[in-house]
């Protein structure tokens, strides 16, 4: 989890230009973090290439904290 | 009130909450711009006193039933809602930053894929101008009318002397939310929070007094406007307005006042259209529509929780990749030349106006595919390079 949460953390410092302390585990992706849906989506397409994962669209409607997003990513990996 | 105790419950957010809606919005988007193509068809004129309208047939319908106008006016209130809905969703996430991060920022997730845009349109306008005329002369002024309107992003077309520029089409929508976002995160960077709101309120006004001069480039009059909205997204976030339940006496307030008088100025078709810079009643309308916005964004937030079928789904796709969307409907509606088709369509203007929806939708989905395809293949040799 640890890797995967850096990797998440590196993506979004990347796209979104978040300072790295404000991002945490249980970061929220809207309301903490405020990441617009450009952001997102870019976040996600990211993730997709680098895991070699597909978000469906409900899959989306689970991911609130960057905690959920990491479940979901393990989930499709396993 | 039982009807609203169903819709009036707490929720958590997620990253794909608002895609139902954004799906939503885009076909509502290509269905009305599809609608301009279709000017005879007699589909609105159904609730006068006229046998012309398209809903002769259905009784009660066109026969100007004061229930059949109400009907109506809810729904066109919602329709109306829509947009500043879409602004006040992108004020959600704002979150303060400096001002040049800011604008570096927004120039790199709006700005410059509002130039591809723009230049994916002037050349295929280019090419399919050839293919339907064959002549390269008509095919360079008509590209460079296209090319003028969309640099100096007029949402509507301009005559400039001689020289007429053509609307930047849907794509407004991004050049009126840059502006928006980075004056707003300017407004967040110098002003109290308290006072953000007037200083909002004020642009607001600035921006409608704009929408009366039909030179004034760059969306601004809609951006101006659109820092209103950035700030009730803003509000609604830092206050939990959409996730919360809330008291009887605030529905009433706001059934009192937003909900009824955004069904009144929509039966009296006063509406707020940014595109086209019509405020009927200037700010009151503005004002009111964002208003409602917020309150269709509820209800949706709800819904969006109950339903997961396969339509449902198909929708959130395309509200995820809106923006993208939103770039290939602006290619697809200027570059070519659906009027052209329309025309065919002239004694059957409902059944064209139906073939023809669904064929772009088809059109912009396929597109929509490709695109994704092709960014996702730019992102792994981007992924590769840096592992290499």
């Amino acid at each position: 989890m640890n890797e995967i949460f850096e990797n998440i953390k590196s993506i979004i410092i990347d796209i979104a230009d978040i300072p790295e302390d404000e991002i945490e585990l249980d970061s929220e992706m809207l309301d903490d973090l405020c990441l617009s849906s450009i952001e997102i989506m870019s976040i996600i397409g990211d993730i997709e290439v680098k895991y070699d994962v597909k978000f469906a669209s409900d899959d989306l409607l689970k991911i609130r904290s960057i905690r959920d997003l990491i479940s979901i990513i393990e989930e499709k990996k396993n | 009130m039982k009807i609203f105790r169903n819709i009036n419950f707490p929720i958590t957010t997620s990253i794909g909450m608002f895609d139902l809606l954004k799906g939503i919005a885009m076909l509502l988007i290509v269905f009305g711009h599809n609608r301009s193509i279709f000017p005879t068809m007699k589909l609105d004129i159904i609730t006068r006193y006229t046998n012309e309208g398209a809903f002769r047939y259905i009784p009660y319908v066109y026969e100007a039933s004061i229930f059949g106008r109400l009907c109506f006016a809810v729904i066109g209130a919602v329709v109306v809602s829509l947009m500043p809905a879409l602004l006040i969703l992108s004020g959600y996430t704002v979150r303060k930053r400096s001002v040049s991060k800011c604008f570096s920022l927004e120039y790199k997730e709006l700005l410059k894929p509002y130039l591809w845009a723009t230049i994916a349109t002037v050349v295929f306008n280019f090419i399919f101008h050839f293919c339907f005329f064959r002549y390269i002369p008509g095919a360079l002024q008509e590209s460079a009318k296209v090319l003028g309107g969309m640099v100096l992003g007029f949402s509507q077309n301009v005559q400039l002397g001689k020289i007429t520029l053509f609307a930047n089409g849907p794509i407004w929508f991004v050049l009126a939310l840059f502006w928006a976002l980075v004056i707003f995160n300017i407004l967040l960077n110098m002003m109290d929070e308290e006072k953000i709101k007037y200083y909002a309120l004020g642009l607001s006004f600035i921006g409608w007094l704009l929408s009366y001069v039909k030179y004034t480039p760059f969306c601004l009059s809609q951006g101006l406007i659109g820092v209103l909205y950035v700030y009730m997204g803003y509000y609604t976030r830092k206050s939990g307005i959409l996730t919360s339940e809330h008291s009887d006496k605030l529905i009433v307030k706001y059934t009192l006042f937003v909900i009824i008088p955004n069904i009144i100025l929509t039966f009296f078709g006063m509406l707020t259209e940014m595109a086209d810079n019509v405020y009927s009643l200037g700010p009151v309308t503005y004002i009111e529509n964002g208003l409602l916005g917020i309150g269709v964004l509820y209800v949706f937030l709800r819904i969006n929780k109950t339903n997961n079928g396969k339509i449902t789904n198909a929708l959130r796709y395309l509200g995820r990749y809106s923006f993208y969307f939103m770039c290939i409907h602006t290619v697809e509606m200027i570059a070519f030349p659906w009027y052209l088709v329309a025309g065919k369509f002239v004694k059957y203007q409902l059944l064209g106006f139906v073939s023809v929806y669904i064929v772009r939708i088809i059109l912009i989905f396929l597109m929509l595919k490709v695109l994704i395809r092709i960014i996702e293949l730019y992102n792994r040799i981007k992924i590769r390079k840096t592992i290499g």
